[in-house]
């Protein structure tokens, strides 16, 4: 077998991608893909490339990668060309994967980012717990896990019970989060050790619906 | 003798302007031309090309009324709307005569669905015998090859329409009652932006999609509700990736009249590699910048294939070595078939095409999972596909304009010429005070003959 045969045959390798935008901080959460991109590789048996990527939104490359994730603590204002490029992407079918990482329903982000979803791919509305993206991968029961960030005094000091979505041809176009995933899985994945349950198994289950549905 | 001749043409000039006179106008005000249509003015057999030459040659009679006669030359039969729009034209008092370059016999195919649930189809040829085989085909592919006598008839379990019989030039085709069938497909392969992307392509094309995605050792995810595999299930299997399969059951999923496509790394699959319609050697690779032009599969990366002895090719792409490459290509297999399709990730035609690439991924794989299925991808024709003459197109043809005339060259002059009668009142119709002064100049002699001889 020749060596182009042996690459043809290896399945197209999972990489988790981080979207720039133009405002605001979208870097803010630097050790969050390492660690999503571990708990794949630890649970899952999908092939993922050991680096994710950071894409600019403004740019057409967006659209080698069907799942994104966007984040950050500042107002979002995308600009036009970043509106243009979200819109397609999100009509050919990729998913975004947007997260507060203020978990401040009064917050900048939350109040910005939203109208900007509002704008781009249509309202947001709460995501029934008995989606299957609880249950992808992992079961979770009550909807999507709590995070210890959710009351740790800062923010709105609120449990959110629920994540919002904006839904096309019945799969999840939009995600969105107020739980603060950025800061909650934020750390090097050597300290999963440390923890008694994995708090990103529910990342797991993201990127499995992503590749699935 | 003279006087009496005089008069005698007098009488005859104003009984020809009387004839002439008492003509429906219609009938008189027709130019002289002869227009010729060549096989290439039907060459798009299209009515509309049809009536743009008649058109053509009545603006280049100088009138805006029609030709007396037109002539046409064919090297083919014509379409259905073209032989329509003959035969309109040959009623509307315009005679057509046609000279047969066709190379064309009269062929004629039937079919008459069996009575009873097997949905079985009894087809029937007739035809001149010739040493050219008889060639029968449906939408799936070829379905026999015989030496061609008088009549030759077949039962066939199941039929993709249109049903084509040809035999060298001659075809006719017969549209068929589309089989009843599943739009619930079986989708298998590993987890990635391909199987989540066909997936949601076919639903969007309203198929009903089940399947099992393995993402680990004990896990397993599913799309809708899997079954037991069989036909009265599924219309469909899609497999996507090499992966192990159970391949006695898809084989006899095949044959049993199931559809089965095999995709991108799936030609890879060993144990499906005997029922495979082609070979998958080595990949070649995507044209960088393709997706966005308007061959975009180009962009896609895809696997040369070697097509298998008796394999249909569908669908070809053009290569930068100058030959055609096969991209997707058909075999039966028992009451199924087996349909191979040569691309590799074709999600990225979806996501990094056009924005209309979502839309041809979407018709792409509606078009491959009807071929497989031996269903029309899209509603027909209904007069190029179901017109009832194509059963028999070269007795139609004849029956909407006659039989064709002589290629010989005496008999076409012939059959172009106007009769001399024709040609006479033509001339009559083209000089209208020619009469007149024959009339006057025959009176004048007579009269000047009488004068000169004393009479009054």
């Amino acid at each position: 077998m020749s060596d182009s045969m042996k690459d043809a045959v290896a399945v197209e390798p999972f990489v988790f991608a981080t979207a720039q935008y133009e405002s605001g901080d979208w870097d803010s959460a630097p050790m969050l893909p390492a660690n999503v991109i571990d708990s794949v590789a630890r649970y899952t048996s999908l092939p993922v490339r050991p680096q994710g990527v950071s894409v600019p939104l403004s740019s057409e490359a967006v659209f080698a990668y069907p799942l994104l994730f966007l984040t950050g603590h500042l107002p979002v204002r995308f600009t036009t060309r970043e509106a243009d490029v979200l819109r397609r992407y999100l009509v050919r079918g990729g998913l975004l994967f947007v997260d507060d990482h203020n978990h401040d329903v009064d917050g900048a982000f939350h109040k910005t980012v939203r109208e900007e979803i509002r704008r781009v791919a249509g309202p947001l509305v709460p995501l029934p717990n008995t989606h299957e993206l609880y249950r992808s991968f992992f079961v979770f029961e009550n909807g999507p896990p709590t995070t210890s960030h959710e009351m740790n005094g800062w923010g709105d000091n609120l449990v959110h019970e629920q994540l919002d979505a904006v839904l096309r041809n019945g799969r999840i176009s939009v995600l969105y989060s107020s739980k603060d995933y950025s800061s909650e899985w934020s750390f090097h994945p050597d300290n999963k050790r440390f923890l008694s349950v994995d708090n990103t198994k529910f990342a797991v289950n993201l990127v499995v619906y992503a590749l699935t549905r | 003798m003279l006087e009496r001749g005089l008069r005698t043409v007098a009488l005859l000039g104003l009984a020809a302007a009387m004839y002439l006179a008492s003509r429906p106008v219609g009938a008189l005000d027709r130019p002289a031309s002869t227009p010729r249509w060549t096989a290439n003015d039907l060459a798009d057999s299209t009515a509309m090309v049809l009536t743009t030459a008649l058109m053509r040659e009545i603006v280049a009679a100088g009138s805006d009324t029609q030709p007396r006669r037109v002539n046409v030359e064919l090297t083919a039969v014509p379409s259905p709307r073209a032989r329509a729009a003959l035969g309109a034209v040959h009623g509307a008092d315009v005679s057509v005569g046609w000279i047969d370059r066709t190379a064309a016999t009269g062929l004629a195919v039937s079919a008459t669905a069996v009575a009873g649930p097997s949905g079985a189809v009894d087809v029937r040829v007739a035809g001149i015998p010739s040493s050219l085989p008889l060639v029968l085909r449906d939408a799936g592919g070829t379905l026999d090859s015989v030496q061609t006598t008088s009549v030759t008839a077949w039962r066939l379990a199941s039929v993709s329409p249109p049903l084509r019989a040809s035999i060298g030039a001659s075809e006719a085709s017969v549209v068929t009652r589309v089989p009843a069938f599943t739009r619930r497909v079986m989708l298998m392969a590993l987890p990635g932006w391909e199987a989540k992307f066909v997936a949601a392509a076919l639903e969007e094309a309203g198929w009903h999609v089940d399947g099992s995605v393995r993402v680990s050792p004990h896990t397993t995810v599913t799309l809708g509700a899997p079954v037991r595999l069989d036909t009265a299930r599924y219309g469909v299997v899609v497999l996507l990736d090499s992966m192990s399969v159970d391949a006695t059951a898809i084989r006899r999923f095949v044959q049993q009249g199931g559809g089965l496509v095999l995709s991108g790394d799936a030609l890879r699959i060993p144990a499906l590699a005997p029922i495979s319609p082609a070979r998958a050697t080595t990949i070649r690779g995507a044209v960088a910048g393709a997706l966005l032009t308007d061959s975009p599969q180009r962009g896609l990366e895809a696997w040369e294939v070697v097509v298998r002895r008796g394999a249909l090719v569908v669908r070809s792409d053009d290569s930068d070595h100058g030959h055609a490459e096969p991209a997707l290509v058909a075999a039966r297999l028992g009451a199924g078939r087996v349909v191979a399709s040569a691309y590799r990730n074709s999600w990225r035609w979806r996501m990094e095409g056009t924005d209309d690439g979502a839309a041809e991924h979407r018709a792409w794989w509606g078009n491959v999972l009807a071929l497989a299925a031996g269903v029309p991808a899209a509603a027909r024709d209904s007069l190029a596909d179901a017109y009832p003459g194509n059963a028999a197109p070269y007795a139609d043809l004849v029956a909407r304009v006659g039989s064709p005339v002589s290629a010989d060259p005496a008999t076409v002059r012939a059959a172009s010429a106007l009769s001399a009668f024709e040609q006479l009142q033509d001339r009559l119709r083209a000089a209208p005070g020619l009469l007149f002064i024959v009339i006057a100049l025959s009176l004048l002699g007579e009269w000047a003959s009488r004068r000169l001889r004393g009479n009054r």
